[in-house]
């Protein structure tokens, strides 16, 4: 089995755990503090929509497709979305090619969740010809560098590329599909911002980096909508987090997402 | 023909027949790599990440040096139409043509029994991906310490409206009659890619060969500086 | 004289009675790495400044524990190649292997100091434990081993000079592995110094350029 955490060394481990207790992180930050995030969109021409994120050492690139296919029957008027996240081999040593793995799969349909659950795109709003054709939204996530909580880099990445997304629409002459002049973008009605946080001994942290994965006991990502509400959960890590801590995440995750998504309106006012 | 390519000597990207599309390449982005790089070239956008040399106990490893893996990979976003994640047979062979390219320049008996891979991930195609592929394969190869011979630098020329032109952009690889991508090691004067399709007279496919060299001469010095840049960063702070 | 150099390019031309990590084509000298040029007293040789660890017989090294068998345990040196310790070379005396176990002497994650004793087949390392083997510290970095290579082997030097001005305790191993002994404050500081370590290929520039970061940083925390 590849290995996917790091086997973090017994000296290295006593001094994450000691620069914790003195209410900083090795890299220099506080228990609380995102890594520098580096957000810039439009950075494929020939996607509809994109984004490249860096979370500190962590980078992810996102790109937005538009196709046109059939409605799933049960949801004859409403547009389609599909998200896709491969951890590329270029990402770290453990990372071997190939199809992908249950690690890329959970990332993708994570940050599946919070887009679809927010409610962030009017899907009703995305079809063509209702039962017939609707539109397709293809959201393919590239990881390519590993450094830890890949949830909220690739989350920020995959909104960030669906908020600046234009696409050139579709208008149905006479059963014929002809493709319009003018770009539009999505119909975009709300925002749903991602957030995790790691246990580390008695200590929460948020934004961990592999190597605090490595040792954690648990990891919560939450994410939250514009008006607050919760919208999409994910525990991970093989340890257990106890209920008080879960709670204590609840808030901190509540505030730390008004914090983030000032941080990814800003970019999305600036592209 | 309907829509020329090539109008009063200009190309359609405003280029002149033998001039390279603009190419800028960055040494060391990725973290956890052993060597890693990222080429823009023209509207290619490619990166490039090294692991290795590392134990490997894959049956049919060379025991007698290090054994070179290669993945050229397009990302779904990566084209006009939306690509399926699953590598195509194009991808395929354009992954054992690199390897190919790559491996005459590199010194593999200092390992014996290990692995170098090369993972190419195409974030924008254009016409040339595998030419600038290698270019910046050859540069994160040097990033990640691996002893070569020299480093190698690819472009394509081909014939586009019946002229001889270097370096062909997606339409011209598409709509142009030929299109042939060449890797130079040029030190020995040896060419370690070599490919064409499409047609062209025995002349024309002379006089291309020697277009790509001397602008492999240029993509070399675009190489160096790279290289440079990275290894040479606190130095250069200090002339500052 | 020394010069930044790429694979390929020519370090020198002439006749050198000795010659490293150059291939020689006729009267010229050709760099295989990207690395510090030096050419002079005959002699023509290219320091890389990246790639892994080689291991060489004699080589100080810190590695860590990844598994550990009844009698025999793997180090990850950081290297292509894994390094083993054997259980007898913890003693001087012949250990019987039915009553031995080497878990109950080092665990999975430990840090342990090291000399390369022996190479087999390339590729199998056998490592001396130190008289010190156990590492223990308040902090552990890594440096690109090409680095490393630089203060290992400038030992007396920079390596010195880094302990003075931080007064903390390091231990360097030939492969990038650095470990330190102090508080929050001295580690800081010999980060700061392994960064400069990092961005230079300048040896001597490297000495002066580590005095000037860690002086200045003994003033900004003073006033």
């Amino acid at each position: 089995m590849p290995r996917k955490n790091l086997l973090v060394s017994a000296v290295r481990k006593e001094q994450i755990l000691k620069t914790l207790a003195q209410g900083k992180r090795v890299d220099g930050r506080g228990l609380l503090d995102y890594r520098p995030l580096s957000i810039t969109p439009n950075v494929i021409e020939k996607a509809e929509g994109s984004a490249f994120v860096k979370l500190g050492d962590t980078h992810v690139i996102a790109g937005v497709k538009m196709g046109v296919g059939t409605p799933f029957p049960d949801t004859p008027n409403e547009g389609i979305l599909i998200v896709n996240a491969e951890i590329l081999p270029t990402a770290s040593e453990y990372q071997e090619p190939g199809p992908p793995d249950e690690d890329s799969i959970e990332l993708a349909r994570v940050v599946d969740r919070g887009i679809r659950e927010s409610k962030m795109i009017d899907f009703s709003k995305l079809v063509i010809e209702p039962g017939k054709h609707v539109y397709t939204v293809y959201v393919d996530i590239s990881v390519i560098g590993m450094d830890g909580n890949l949830f909220d880099a690739s989350s920020y990445a995959a909104v960030v590329a669906l908020m600046t997304t234009k696409y050139y629409p579709f208008i149905n002459q006479n059963g014929n599909l002809v493709k319009g002049s003018e770009k539009v973008p999505l119909p975009i009605q709300d925002l749903g911002i991602s957030t995790t946080f790691a246990k580390i001994d008695s200590y929460i942290i948020v934004d961990p980096t592999w190597e605090e994965e490595s040792i954690m006991e648990a990891r919560l990502t939450m994410v939250y909508d514009k008006s607050g509400n919760i919208c999409a959960v994910q525990k991970g890590g093989n340890g257990g987090l106890l209920l008080d801590d879960v709670l204590k995440i609840v808030d901190l995750a509540k505030s730390k997402s008004e914090e983030m998504r000032k941080v990814l309106e800003g970019v999305i006012s600036n592209a | 023909m309907e829509n020329p390519l090539i109008v009063n000597g200009k190309r359609t990207d405003g280029r002149s027949p033998t001039e390279l599309r603009p190419l800028k390449i960055d040494v060391g982005i990725i973290k956890n790599a052993a060597g890693s790089s990222y080429i823009e070239h023209g509207k290619n956008k490619i990166i490039v990440a090294i692991y290795g040399p590392r134990d490997s106990h894959r049956y049919g490893m060379n025991i007698e040096r290090a054994t070179l893996r290669c993945r050229y990979h397009m990302s779904p976003f990566s084209t006009e139409e939306r690509k399926s994640p699953q590598p195509s047979r194009r991808e395929i062979e354009i992954s054992k043509v690199i390897r190919d390219a790559l491996e005459p320049s590199l010194i593999l008996e200092n390992f014996p029994k290990t692995m170098i891979d090369v993972f190419v991930e195409v974030l924008q195609s254009d016409g040339g991906s595998r030419s600038a592929s290698i270019t910046a394969a050859s540069v994160a190869l040097a990033d990640a310490g691996i002893p070569m011979k020299d480093l190698v630098e690819a472009v394509a020329v081909g014939k586009v409206d019946g002229t001889l032109v270097l370096d062909l952009n997606d339409i011209e690889d598409k709509e142009g009659e030929s299109d042939m991508p060449v890797a130079f090691m040029l030190n020995e004067n040896k060419v370690t890619l070599l490919q064409m399709d499409g047609k062209m007279t025995v002349e024309e496919f002379k006089a291309g060969l020697m277009m790509a060299m001397e602008a492999a001469k240029k993509i070399k010095e675009i190489q160096k500086e790279a290289l440079a840049k990275k290894y040479s960063k606190g130095d250069r702070k200090n002339d500052a | 004289m020394s010069k930044l150099v790429v694979p390929g390019e020519v370090v020198a031309k002439g006749n050198f009675r000795s010659w490293s990590n150059v291939l020689k084509k006729g009267e010229e000298y050709l760099s295989i790495f990207v690395g510090k040029a030096e050419v002079g007293g005959g002699r023509v040789r290219v320091v890389r400044l990246s790639g892994p660890y080689i291991p060489k017989v004699g080589d100080f090294v810190i590695g860590m524990v990844t598994d550990v068998q009844p009698l025999a345990a793997t180090i990850d040196i950081n290297s292509y190649v894994n390094g083993y310790i054997m259980a007898n070379a913890f003693f001087k005396r012949r250990i019987d292997p039915s009553r031995f176990d080497l878990s109950k002497k080092v665990n999975l994650g430990d840090l342990i100091a090291a000399k390369v004793q022996r190479i087999e087949r390339g590729k199998d390392v056998y490592l001396q434990p130190d008289q010190k083997w156990k590492v223990e510290g308040d902090a552990v970095f890594y440096i690109s081993p090409a680095k490393a290579h630089y203060i290992y082997t400038s030992r007396s030097r920079i390596s010195s000079k880094i302990k003075e001005l931080t007064g903390a305790e390091i231990r360097l191993g030939a492969n990038g592995v650095v470990v330190v002994k102090g508080d929050l404050k001295k580690i800081e500081m010999v980060k700061r110094a392994l960064d400069v370590v990092e961005s230079k290929y300048d040896l001597n520039g490297l000495y002066n350029e580590i005095i000037k970061v860690l002086s200045k940083d003994g003033e900004s925390t003073d006033s």
